[in-house]
């Protein structure tokens, strides 16, 4: 138990009786996997109704033709055509996709603040607060952010001199001092008096 | 959050349904240039799907289409149900509690209490909490969301001081917090009447 996200989790509580939660493990994202399986429930879903359907066509109980021998139908005598090919690799390349989730790791997006328990943020959070100081810089008309848990890059338009990147870096540098662990911060200046 | 066992069903279909395709898509495009004759020297020239109208002639497949359509329409409901999120916790057992059920709980209500505590934080825009089970930990869990210009270091310790109280509320060293902040996109003016 000695990864680096439970280490402060594990901080022995001290004396202290008024010391807050311990702080919880990380959260952690499974991407498009839960979607994948939902996806896939809804296609054997679907198999499932249509068997069901066709035994109650076959056994008279409903009318109609069976589902599942009229696809067979259509596609019996299928030759190799200019088709085959392209669709071929097509799903080779979809079954390659669907193995590369199956192995994916968990995704993380969490980023913490300094603190005896589990304050968290994300990326996305990080680059509106960004956002957020650069406008408040003198000269700065509009500030766009994106963040990674890494590296955050901020986009401004400015009518001011050259200091204002300066200016910016310092600004989005503070507001996000108190992550535990602190993202670069890069500046790009568009526009402003040379 | 969806449990690990179901995420673990949803992968290992991901994987094979990856196989599968790889297999088929990579067996249609060598079927299309002539080479799959070489690997499998009674490869068709055209799809016969014997085996399938075979066993749609047969005297048993009305009965076999229907038990294999109920029992895989039974399966895909569980997988497709077992992907509702499920977190919240029943009454908890407080610290002293002798085993009479004298001292039980609504965890989620006072985790719940916390985070309008938290609300009136400077920079605190809302708060929302509950006692969730995550990977086998009960987390008091506080959602926050925080103005863009909310001072972190602040916000920060009075999630801290937020969630000391409630450590001493709920008595249960076993209960981890996990407070998750997000940003605001806009800036509200005036929000609060100081």
């Amino acid at each position: 138990m000695s990864s680096p996200v439970d280490a402060g989790a594990m901080a022995p509580r001290t004396e202290d009786e008024r010391a807050p939660l311990r702080g919880a493990k990380e959260r952690t994202g499974s991407g498009v996997v839960p979607v994948l399986g939902v996806l896939m429930s809804l296609l054997l879903l679907g198999l499932a109704v249509a068997l069901v359907r066709d035994a109650l066509v076959l056994l008279g109980v409903l009318g109609g033709a069976p589902w599942l021998q009229t696809a067979v139908e259509a596609v019996r005598g299928t030759a190799p055509a200019t088709w085959t090919a392209p669709a071929g690799a097509a799903l080779a390349l979809l079954g390659l996709w669907l193995l590369s989730r199956a192995f994916a790791r968990r995704s993380r997006d969490e980023l913490r603040l300094r603190s005896r328990t589990a304050v968290t943020t994300r990326p996305r959070d990080v680059a509106r607060l960004s956002s957020a100081a650069a406008r408040d810089v003198d000269g700065v008309l509009r500030a766009r952010t994106s963040a990674t848990r890494r590296a955050v890059s901020v986009a401004v338009t400015t009518t001011g001199g050259e200091s204002v990147g300066a200016a910016v870096q310092q600004a989005v540098t503070d507001r996000l001092a108190p992550l535990e662990r602190r993202p670069s911060v890069r500046v790009r200046v568009e526009g402003g008096q040379p | 959050m969806i449990k690990r066992s179901v995420l673990g069903v949803d992968r290992l279909a991901a994987f094979v349904a990856g196989l599968l395709l790889l297999a088929l898509g990579t067996a249609l495009v060598l079927w299309w240039g002539g080479w799959l004759v070489r690997l499998w020297p009674q490869a068709p020239d055209e799809l016969t799907l014997r085996t399938a109208t075979d066993a749609f002639a047969a005297p048993w497949w009305a009965g076999a289409s229907l038990v294999a359509g109920v029992v895989l329409g039974l399966l895909a409901l569980w997988w497709l149900l077992a992907h509702r999120p499920h977190r919240s916790t029943g009454p908890v057992r407080l610290q002293g509690s002798d085993g009479s059920g004298g001292l039980l709980l609504e965890g989620s209500a006072a985790v719940s209490t916390a985070a309008d505590v938290l609300e009136d934080a400077h920079g605190v825009r809302s708060a929302r909490g509950r006692l969730v089970r995550d990977r086998g930990e009960l987390v008091a869990e506080v959602s926050a969301v925080v103005e863009p210009t909310a001072d972190l270091e602040r916000v920060a310790s009075a999630a801290e001081e937020v969630l000391t109280d409630l450590a001493v509320v709920l008595g249960r060293p076993d209960i981890r917090g996990r407070v998750r902040l997000a940003v605001a996109r806009d800036v509200r003016r005036e929000a609060r009447v100081q």
